[in-house]
């Protein structure tokens, strides 16, 4: 039923199968996701890459002029932030039913045992990432991390969302949904063939 | 201003922002003056359904400015202020701030988008200020909507916009509310309400019913156990972080000494040899990527070496 070979495993891959089942083109978005296609990015994508560059140049000592129109919550998070590893590539092995999946995943921030990732959301709502596959998933590649927080910013206020791992549930049961469904609809195969560990 | 060592802190006066929230007739207000040294803030008549016996000292007030002034007045005679209705406190703002910031009307005389702005900022204001002096208890209303085919939300009462931001000052949020007769307070966001775990406190509590003549005193014990989890949070954590220092230390010195692809697996040994804490390890290895990116460095799959790129 499942390769002997390992099978790659991400975040996003998991929401957007987790978002097929909420509207009408998120079917098609997951199916273009699992074949490995890259999505034009959104101006909201864009808006959210240019924010996070902001931060991120501040960071690394950069200034921000006092006009600018995220002055204040750039410097409020980089205070909070500042000397975070950014970009951390992790990778970790689970096995879940037999197989095993090779979870990867780029975390934003991560400080003293501590994970941040950064969102820039303009209709931002309370509890928006209850549901993510984020914070189950990189607490699982960081198992010395106490918490997993979501820094938002809407431009105008900071917003978090913090997670302390006890309140966490285990990613591999969302993985073993998720295996299961690609059983079902006959898209097993096609998971292996694109995101085997060999395939780059 | 002395630098405290960790094992030295003390959390007994630290100041706790808490969100109490439940439907109407789940006794927010009689749960709320179980807190240590209460002064309600009586936006919304609720002392009056609170039973005689556990009634505490309270402002009523007219507006926005006669609020501060009693919070001010309350300084070192109280040790918590209830904002009984948080729902109720935004409306005496949004009349504040039409009154004082031209931003804040629109010509038609109702209420601005740039005046969201403005008591969103003096909401956040008005919080930090009073946790200086004060535990900070917000109590809200609730309504039930529809949640797609999730079933009921409860939902806080306050206006739209501000909904997200009065939990961001909040240390511990909590949806109260009455199950098979008992009443609970549920710590961790769900799919039905939100809430906000933290230090330790989580999941669902029980609130005992107050019989004839027993103190009414849940919050006073939960705050307690709140700077409790904190204190020995700070000790358990301490000799971690120092280790972690170290060790951050450590791999920065390593790190500025990798000068050209001879020397990266080295460092990464001296990195992986070295007394690990808390997330040091994984850390240190994103310095040292760092490092061999800002030199040009990459691995060469065929060489089973690091080289300089081409």
């Amino acid at each position: 039923m499942y390769t002997k070979s390992k099978v790659r495993i991400t975040q996003s891959l998991l929401s957007a199968w987790e978002y097929s089942f909420k509207t009408d083109e998120g079917y098609d978005d997951f199916i273009r996701a699992l074949n490995r296609e890259k999505k034009q990015p959104t101006k909201q994508m864009l808006d959210g890459i240019r924010f996070e560059n902001c931060l991120n140049g501040v960071l690394k000592g950069e200034e921000i002029p006092k006009n600018h129109e995220w002055y204040p919550v750039i410097t409020e998070m980089a205070k909070e932030l500042w000397g975070a590893q950014q970009q951390v590539t992790l990778f970790s092995e689970c096995e879940v039913d037999g197989q095993v999946f090779l979870l990867h995943g780029v975390l934003d921030y991560l400080k003293a045992g501590r994970i941040w990732d950064c969102k820039f959301s303009s209709r931002y709502h309370l509890n928006k990432y209850l549901n993510s596959d984020q914070h189950p998933m990189y607490l699982r590649l960081v198992p010395e991390a106490r918490d997993f927080t979501y820094i938002i910013s809407d431009g105008k206020f900071v917003y978090r969302e913090r997670y302390p791992r006890e309140i966490v549930p285990p990613i591999e049961t969302n993985i073993k949904y998720f295996a299961q469904y690609l059983h079902q609809h006959g898209l097993w195969k096609t998971y292996c063939e694109k995101w085997s560990v060999n395939n780059g | 201003m002395p630098i405290v060592k960790p094992e030295n802190m003390n959390f007994s006066d630290k100041n706790l922002i808490m969100i109490v929230s439940g439907l109407p007739g789940t006794g927010k207000t009689t749960l709320a003056l179980s807190a240590p040294g209460v002064l309600l803030i009586d936006t919304d008549e609720g002392l009056a359904r609170v039973n005689p016996a556990h009634r505490k000292d309270a402002s009523v007030c007219k507006t926005y400015e006669e609020i501060l002034a009693d919070i001010k007045a309350a300084e070192g005679q109280y040790q918590t202020i209830v904002i009984d209705t948080c729902g109720a406190l935004i409306e005496y703002m949004k009349d504040w701030a039409m009154r004082t910031d031209p931003k804040a009307s629109k010509n038609n005389g109702g209420f601005s988008l740039q005046g969201y702005g403005v008591i969103k900022q003096e909401f956040l204001r008005l919080s930090a200020e009073l946790r200086k002096k004060f535990n900070v208890i917000f109590l809200f209303h609730e309504n039930m909507t529809k949640n797609g085919d999730e079933g009921t939300f409860y939902e806080l009462v306050v206006e739209g916009s501000t909904r997200t931001l009065v939990y961001q000052p909040a240390d511990l949020a909590a949806h109260l509310f009455i199950m098979n007769g008992k009443r609970y307070l549920g710590f961790t966001p769900t799919e039905q309400y939100s809430a906000k775990s933290a230090y330790g406190i989580k999941g669902l509590m029980e609130v005992p019913e107050l019989k004839d003549g027993e103190p009414n005193e849940f919050l006073t014990k939960l705050f307690a156990k709140v700077r409790e989890n904190l204190a020995a949070e700070s000790k358990s954590l301490a000799p971690q972080k120092e280790l972690y220092n170290i060790a951050l230390l450590e791999a920065k010195r390593i790190c500025n000494e990798v000068n050209g692809p001879e020397d990266v697996e080295e460092a990464a040994k001296a990195i992986k040899a070295m007394t690990h804490a808390l997330t040091s390890e994984k850390e240190s290895m994103a310095m040292l990527k760092a490092r061999v990116s800002e030199l040009g460095i990459c691995w060469d799959k065929a060489k089973k070496a690091y080289v300089y790129k081409e």
